[in-house]
């Protein structure tokens, strides 16, 4: 009677990406890693019986807006999955390790803007994923406002960028159902306090996910394509 | 805090419960071996309970050496199902001690269960399960769960959700679709709520508890009714009717899927049959074949589903 009848995701990521110059040496493994997540993510989800209908990824590449100026922030479109694969991964590939002066990064600018990406709104069951790998601690919110480069709109700190997030009784600007938010992140401020306050965040503490084991990884998938 | 969540009595003309007709359960794995669902069933002298259990294999996806690399959601579910056997064996009367014997239960996973293990946020519990369970004690029938997994009514009226599901959604319906975050889940590493409802039937009828697995991937609700009763009415015997639930429900899910059974009340199955034909000639008509929208045809199926869940 059922048997005609399947529950269908439409699933969005956004990978969010240090390219500064302290990253020069994991770099290629995180280019890896980013190009590998989504496939095993959806390979999951089909072996589980999550069928997925649509699938895009984003890339958001960020360094430091005040050492950096314009290329302090790389933001693309989604890219449609399998049709764009190849442009996907050529912009995954042609990402390089550069610049960031000191150690603090501007990753809370980057997931600001994962966080207000044009999600899928429509179908019958969606997953909305941000990954964020990194080797340093962020900065403040607005740390490098008087950049010229520096954009509009951004949220002014830690708790409007909360907000932006959403919580159990207010909803961001992304749905908070499918949300999920991976950290490949040292346990430093501010991901500390996001791992520990915001819902929905799994945190590996680590250099952007250096040292990470097979055991751990399958449990972050697991995470990310189950119900929870 | 109190150790139960207690719901008010609800109650019209009371029908006292003895021994069940039958009771039984249905279950199976999406992967031999790896089943993360549990379940209990059980009835001494005029006692009886089903229970099921659903570990959260999202939340507790850690793997532990020291439980042959199993998850920690396939080991709550199995110890906390263990837990309530033991309550229910040894003092089912001290319905305040059953968190207790929940707690004991998970204290002993986390003593045993290996620390390793980076990952942090909170995406991650330690030894997370649902549980949904029917008691019937005394003569009268008291619901505890946590979790999304269900408590349900069955009886000639339909289906009736005994159980309120701890799910940041709307409705029965919407909690379908929307893939909604578990506001409360049994767990070591976090205080958790189990709700209490007692239920006073006023006719024959057939409790139910169930995982997700079975009502979760079909469309609605009164899919899920229609495939109870249809399947009751296909079939000339208990055994026939576990067997085709079981064959339909594989059918369409895409999770483990545990539901246990205890009917009261009724003569034989025959009688059972005959006391659900008229509601599953109805059923069928407005809300299987009718070709409404499902929201529509929610809005004039949920006044019944919901009714015990209006009395709370």
């Amino acid at each position: 009677m059922a048997s005609n009848y399947k529950i269908t995701y439409n699933v969005d990521m956004v990978f969010c990406i240090d390219c500064t110059g302290s990253m020069d040496n994991i770099i290629d493994i995180v280019k890896n890693n980013a190009l590998n997540f989504y496939h095993d993510v959806t390979s999951v989800m089909e072996s589980k019986n999550k069928h997925i209908s649509q699938l895009r990824v984003r890339v958001v590449a960020f360094r430091d807006y005040l050492a950096d100026a314009e290329n302090a922030m790389l933001v693309t479109d989604f890219f449609k999955l399998p049709e764009q694969s190849a442009d996907f991964e050529r912009c995954v590939r042609s990402l390089v390790a550069d610049g960031g002066g000191d150690d603090p990064e501007d990753g809370l600018e980057a997931l600001a803007y994962a966080i207000k990406s044009p999600w899928e709104t429509e179908g019958m069951k969606k997953r909305q994923v941000i990954v964020v790998w990194t080797d340093a601690a962020t900065h403040k919110l607005g740390f490098g406002r008087t950049s010229p480069y520096y954009p509009s709109g951004m949220a002014s700190d830690l708790n409007e960028l909360t907000a932006w997030w959403g919580g159990v009784q207010q909803t961001g600007y992304i749905d908070r159902n499918a949300k999920r938010l991976v950290l490949y992140a040292p346990d430093a401020p501010d991901w500390n306090l996001i791992s520990q306050n915001w819902d929905n965040v799994l945190h590996f503490p680590s250099q952007a996910g250096n040292g990470l084991s097979e055991l751990d990884y399958n449990q972050i998938i697991d995470t990310i394509t189950n119900t929870i | 805090m109190s150790m139960l969540n207690k719901k008010k009595k609800s109650s019209t003309k009371k029908y006292t419960l003895t021994k069940p007709n039958t009771i039984f359960a249905v279950a199976g794995e999406m992967v031999p071996g790896k089943g993360e669902d549990s379940y209990y069933y059980a009835t001494v002298e005029n006692n009886s309970i089903v229970a099921v259990f659903d570990g959260c294999g999202g939340i507790g996806s850690k793997r532990y050496g020291n439980y042959s690399e199993k998850t920690g959601a396939y080991v709550a579910s199995r110890a906390v199902c263990g837990g309530v056997k033991s309550w229910f064996e040894e003092s089912p009367r001290q319905d305040e001690a059953l968190k207790g014997y929940i707690k004991r239960a998970l204290k002993v996973c986390d003593a045993y269960g290996d620390k390793g293990g980076r990952l942090m946020g909170s995406l991650t519990k330690s030894f997370p399960t649902t549980a949904a369970m029917v008691c019937v004690l005394d003569g009268e029938a008291t619901c505890y769960w946590a979790g999304d997994s269900r408590c349900y009514l069955l009886d000639e009226d339909g289906l009736h959700q005994l159980s309120e599901d701890d799910i940041n959604g709307e409705d029965a319906l919407s909690n379908i679709f929307d893939d909604g975050v578990l506001t409360n889940v049994i767990c070591s590493s976090k205080d958790f709520v189990l709700h209490k409802k007692t239920i006073s039937l006023s006719k024959p009828g057939i409790f139910l508890t169930a995982t997700d697995g079975c009502f979760g991937y079909l469309k609605s609700p009164m899919d899920f009714e229609f495939l109870l009763t249809r399947t009751m009415l296909s079939t000339k015997n208990i055994l026939d009717w576990q067997t085709l639930m079981h064959a339909n429900i594989r059918e369409f899910t895409g999770d483990d899927y545990t539901l246990c059974v205890a009917a009261f009340g009724y003569e034989d199955f025959y009688s059972m049959q005959k006391s659900f034909s008229k509601r599953t000639a109805f059923v069928d008509q407005n809300y299987i074949k009718s070709p409404l929208p499902i929201p529509v045809k929610w809005q004039s199926y949920q006044k019944e589903y919901t009714k015990f869940m209006q009395q709370s």
